[in-house]
């Protein structure tokens, strides 16, 4: 029946009696390979000119000229998909399992790509901010351009596949033109320019899909007519050189304007000499959470599987922790004390938009009294030396207590070593022998100044609790710091659930007036400008805690080093050996560096204990069961495979990726299954949707009787319209009486050219709307 | 053809506001971007969007002139039910294109009184033509009228939509398919038509020979010309034309169905035939659209039958009804009888009337 519908609209009857062939044999036919051709050529001009500009804005070392020939090889193969239904249908299949093999493949250098980009994109936020708040990736083998071109491949297929589904059907560059801006937004916001020619192909493909979209005549047909005939008209199908031409009127203006304002303006001169906006300036705090956290930063609300927040606080609802390698430290133990590692050292706070700003001063007189009271043969002192390994952690630096030198800033991979000096001396003696050596040991008056600087909307709070845990300027800084605690510990819980501080308040109030409750920034931040309010200088400080504990079950001895290269001098444990200890964000931590008049900073760690567990990160815990890695690749991974290949792990391993290739095959079989089942139907009744009454009532109609010939054998052998109804009356699912008006009208439907009305159509909806019997 | 700056065609410009103001809304988007960015990237795409609509809209204003549509046909004359083609000639001498160019005409009937609308939406290349074939046939008689009457182009940003009125139009005359008249019926037609068979009896030939021609099958024995046809190897007819007032008079009764009034035409047409082929020159009336005007043509021989029905098809019927036998009578007092040609239930049919 469809295909006598068809049939009959090839040939269009007027009542004037005169029939026109829209598809006449002479010349009306063009090869749509070539329209094919030029939406390919859009995709990638679109798709190609986002990941140049991109990419030349970021200056990421890749193979910018491969990552572009292989887009527009997809760019073309993807848009000569919809050449006929089967190339559409196989192609897809194909793709998905190309690109689904692909990428479970090359999963590893694919996310390691990626996340060197972000690496690079973050490193340069970092320096626009001026900020040492940076996440960054773990890579493998340091910024390789081949992982970041197989990247860019990889993400880019996927770009072209989506943008072309989206021009080569509808024409549709909105969505386009929204990722790209969304891609963008950070290099252009730090100021990145990308390079002139991936602009002009952007705005070309761009403002070739407005055109073409605008001419009307973009829409997906699978037949080489040149005219077809629709709504009274007869329209043209393809044009391929009337497109070639248009692409031509507008690539010329754009080359010449962009080399004219790049003639005028080359590189990032535009920038330079030039205030950033006043709409920009107040962007620069969102935009910077964003830089750090992502989306979620935008809404102070983000997951955190543990690790650092470099100050920015009240964002994190619960915490979950991974339990992976964030640091590597090879050192020698000296004691049972807790080992500190700092990384973040905050100055001024900022209520409500909750964060610590960098101290700038960084002061490191106490180190050097230390080393000078070593230096000097101090008793119960030495000399150690650390190795610091930063695995997944933040990039920073990890400076051990008391280290003199400056911290250096350390890329995920990378290892520094540190010497530091200890002492197991009373603090006084320390400074005893450092007046005796007449150094320096006092905070400038700017420093203190920035150490004791407590926010007016904080002032009401904290006078609130000095009261409450009986605090009082007049005692001295450690008797604070201890009843401090003591009120810590007996007023309010550790939690790792806190929920994050809600938009508009401040943390530090937000904890001590109303939540009561917090992990380590809480109460350190906190505890920070109660000290400053006291007139103790005080700073908030983030970075790592090794315990004793932690080397006794995670260390390693290293047998290959020697203790003595490692340290040198007074020991409170009678025998030690160099270790290596995994940190993972497990030790993670915050604390306080308190200024005593006379001795210099010390820490003052005044986090309650707690018995609480950190929420279970579900996924974290899956891969776990299967050995598996999760999202981020380490360091540990990539470096030794042969290392790895021993490992109970593997087998699980595999069997991952054996799960994995079952699921991509079962997803795969069940979309060619409803392909099959539902394709057709659904392609059929979108066409029908577009045609006539008529068409939609037999199509419909059609339906119903082959749902009804499930129940019904006799229905298949009908050969027309009354005798169908004639079973169906027999059967009881038709009215005998209304049998023949139905008849009459479907045979009008189905062999006239005369529309039905609509109360028939009406009449027939509703008896195929009823597949149950009549009573 | 027209020339540059010498154009006298009409022609409006259209503007689309929801375009512009979308357009211009998105500028201000990508202003405010650069506000933002203090970008180059979006400084060049602003500069590109302010420039576009420029060049879109002055290219179409300007390409206006040098912009001629045209349509043809193959053949001036078809058959009812056998193709012809049509075709729509667009030829853009500018170096501007638009992807959307309306072309706007009709084709008529104009012996039926029948029209349809033309729309053809076909692109505009640069210095190029574009063509749209129409394989086209008609069930109809008639003279069929294919006219452009005009096209409208719109500038590739979408903003403006230029109208030029042009007037090109084509015609042919689709013949109607005749039906062989029985030789029995021609018995009964005789009758009617007196002087003509006393005209065909033997030593009352009123008609003289014309010209000669080669056989077609259906022609008379004795027309034959044994003599040439020996000398040139082939059957020769020859050709006579009557020279005498005898003639038979068909009149065909038209009414408001098309398909009867078809069937109607192509019945006379076989009938004319047939009596032309027995020497019996035809005189065929119908009643036109006006009042009281009846067409008239005569014909006394084959080729002369075709013009006759062409001019015939050259009036119009539009608005006629059927039933006009004894009007006829009235406003043409010298016939005694006709041959009346009508919708007879469902049948076309022939029947020889005498005037009451």
């Amino acid at each position: 029946m469809l295909k006598l519908l068809f049939q009959r609209k090839k040939k269009n009857t007027v009542n004037t009696g005169i029939k026109i062939n829209e598809n006449s044999e002479r010349n009306q036919s063009e090869n749509r390979v070539f329209t094919l051709f030029a939406k390919a050529l859009i995709v990638f001009f679109v798709v190609g000119g986002a990941f140049g500009a991109f990419l030349s804005a970021v200056s990421v070392n890749c193979n910018l000229f491969l990552i572009e020939l292989v887009l527009l090889a997809v760019s073309l193969f993807t848009a000569f998909l919809y050449y006929n239904a089967i190339s559409e249908n196989v192609g897809y299949i194909f793709l998905l399992f190309v690109m689904a093999a692909c990428g479970s493949s090359f999963m590893q250098y694919i996310n390691s790509g990626f996340y060197t980009i972000l690496n690079k994109l973050n490193e340069k936020t970092a320096v626009y901010f001026d900020s040492n708040a940076v996440r960054v990736y773990t890579v493998m083998n340091g910024d390789n351009p081949a992982y970041v071109t197989m990247a860019m491949i990889y993400i880019g297929a996927v770009c072209c596949i989506l943008t072309n589904i989206f021009i080569s059907r509808r024409m549709r560059i909105w969505p386009c033109v929204a990722a790209v801006i969304f891609a963008m937004f950070m290099p252009l916001y730090i100021g990145l320019e990308p390079s002139g020619i991936f602009v002009v192909m952007l705005l070309t493909g761009f403002l070739l899909a407005v055109m073409i979209k605008k001419g009307g005549h973009y829409r997906l047909h699978r037949q080489d007519n040149k005219y077809e005939y629709k709504k009274e008209r007869y329209t043209y199908i393809y044009s391929a050189k009337t497109l070639f031409e248009t692409w031509a009127l507008v690539l010329v203006p754009t080359i010449v304007v962009t080399a004219l304002i790049a003639a005028i303006f080359p590189g990032n001169s535009i920038h330079k000499g030039t205030k950033d906006s006043e709409i920009k300036t107040s962007s620069n705090d969102v935009v910077q959470n964003l830089a750090i956290y992502g989306l979620a930063g935008l809404f102070n609300y983000y997951e955190n599987s543990g690790g650092l927040s470099s100050g920015r606080l009240g964002g994190i609802s619960s915490v979950r922790l991974d339990y992976e390698t964030d640091l590597t430290l090879v050192y020698t133990p000296l004691s049972e004390n807790r080992i500190y590692l700092r990384h973040f050292t905050g100055g001024p706070y900022e209520p409500f938009f909750n964060r610590w700003t960098v101290d700038k001063f960084l002061s490191n007189e106490t180190a050097i009294s230390v080393k000078g009271f070593v230096e000097s043969g101090g008793e119960y002192s030495g000399t150690g030396k650390m190795s610091v390994r930063n695995v997944a952690a933040e990039g920073g630096g990890y400076l051990p207590y008391f280290c003199p030198d400056d911290p250096v800033y350390q890329l995920a991979g990378s290892t520094t070593e540190y010497t530091y000096y200890t002492s197991f001396a009373a603090p006084t003696k320390i400074a005893e022998s450092r007046y005796a050596l007449r150094e320096k040991n006092d905070l400038t008056e700017e420093e203190k100044a920035v150490c004791l600087l407590v926010p007016e909307d904080n002032t009401a709070a904290l006078d609130a609790i000095i009261k409450d845990a009986g605090l009082d300027p007049a005692l001295s800084p450690p008797q604070n710091a201890m009843l401090l605690a003591s009120y810590y510990q007996a007023n309010i819980p550790y939690t790792y659930r806190p929920g994050y501080t809600p938009r508009n308040k401040d943390f530090v109030n937000y904890f001590l007036m109303e939540n009561r409750r917090g992990y380590c920034s809480h109460f350190a931040s906190a505890a920070t400008l109660v000290f400053r309010r006291l007139g103790i200088p005080a700073r908030y400080v983030e970075g790592y805690v090794v315990d004793a504990t932690d080397v006794v079950e995670e260390g390693k001895i290293r047998e290959d080093l020697n203790t003595d290269d490692y340290y040198s001098g007074y020991k409170m444990l009678a025998d030690t050996a160099v270790v290596e200890v995994n940190v993972s964000d497990s030790g993670a931590h915050a604390w306080v560096e308190m200024w005593i008049e006379g001795i210099g900073w010390q820490i003052v760690d005044i986090t309650p204990a707690s018995a609480e567990q950190p929420d279970a990160n579900m996924w974290r815990m899956f891969l776990n069961f299967f050995n598996g890695t999760g999202a981020q690749s380490t360091i540990a991974e990539a470096d030794d495979a042969a290392t790895e290949a021993a490992e109970p792990g593997m087998a699980s391993r595999a069997f991952v990726l054996m799960f994995e290739i079952i699921l991509v095959a079962a997803f795969v079989c069940f979309a060619v299954y409803m392909i099959y089942k539902y394709g057709g139907r659904y392609v059929m009744e979108s066409r029908a949707r577009s045609k006539s009454v008529n068409d939609r009532v037999i199509h419909r109609y059609g339906r119903y009787i082959r749902k009804l010939s499930k129940n019904i054998e006799e229905l298949s052998g009908c050969i027309n319209y009354r005798e169908q109804l004639d079973v169906l009356s027999k059967n009881g699912y038709q009215d005998p009486e209304e049998a023949e008006h139905i008849a009459e009208i479907l045979e009008r439907a189905g062999f006239s050219n005369e529309d039905i009305s609509g109360a028939d159509e009406k009449l027939i909806l509703s008896m195929i709307k009823n597949t149950k019997k009549v009573k | 053809m027209h020339e540059s700056g010498k154009d006298n065609r009409k022609y409006s410009v259209g503007t689309y506001p929801l375009a512009i103001v979308g357009y211009v809304l998105f500028m201000l988007f990508v202003f405010f971007l650069y506000v933002f960015f203090q970008s180059r990237m979006i400084l060049i795409f602003m500069c590109i969007l302010t420039l576009m609509p420029f060049i879109s809209v002055c290219s179409a204003l300007f390409a206006r002139s040098f912009v001629d549509l045209r349509i043809t046909g193959n053949s001036g004359n078809t058959e009812v039910g056998a193709k012809n083609l049509w075709r729509i000639e667009l030829r853009n001498r500018s170096i501007f294109t638009s992807l959307n160019c309306e072309v706007k005409g009709s084709i008529e009937n104009t012996f039926m009184g029948l029209k349809m609308p033309l729309v053809v939406d076909m692109p505009m290349s640069a210095m190029g033509t574009e063509h749209f074939d129409m394989d086209m046939e008609s069930e109809y008689c008639g003279r069929l009228r294919v006219s452009i009457e005009s096209f409208t182009y719109r500038d590739l940003c979408g903003f403006i939509s230029v109208t030029v009125q042009v007037n090109s139009d084509s015609t042919a005359f689709v013949m109607p398919l005749y039906t062989v008249t029985d030789r029995d019926d021609m018995d009964t037609f005789r009758t009617g038509v007196t002087e003509s068979v006393n005209s065909v009896g033997k030593g009352n030939d009123f008609s003289e020979v014309t010209d000669m021609r080669e056989y077609i099958p259906g022609d008379r024995l004795k027309d034959i010309h044994w003599k040439l046809s020996a000398k040139k190897q082939k059957l020769m007819v020859k050709e006579y034309t009557a020279v005498s007032q005898s003639e038979a008079v068909i009149f065909c009764d038209l009414g408001a169905n098309a398909l009867a009034n078809n069937d109607i035409m192509g019945y006379a047409y076989g009938l004319s035939l047939a009596f032309i082929r027995e020497l019996v020159p035809v005189r065929i009336l119908i009643k036109t659209g006006r009042d009281m005007e009846f067409e008239e043509v005569t014909s006394a021989t084959v080729p002369q039958l075709e013009t006759a029905f062409k001019e015939l098809m050259t009036s119009s019927i539009e608005g006629v009804t059927g039933g006009n036998l004894n009007l006829l009578f009235k406003v043409r007092p010298e016939l005694r009888s006709v041959v009346l040609v009508h919708e007879n239930g469902r049948e076309i049919v022939g029947e020889v009337t005498e005037r009451a």
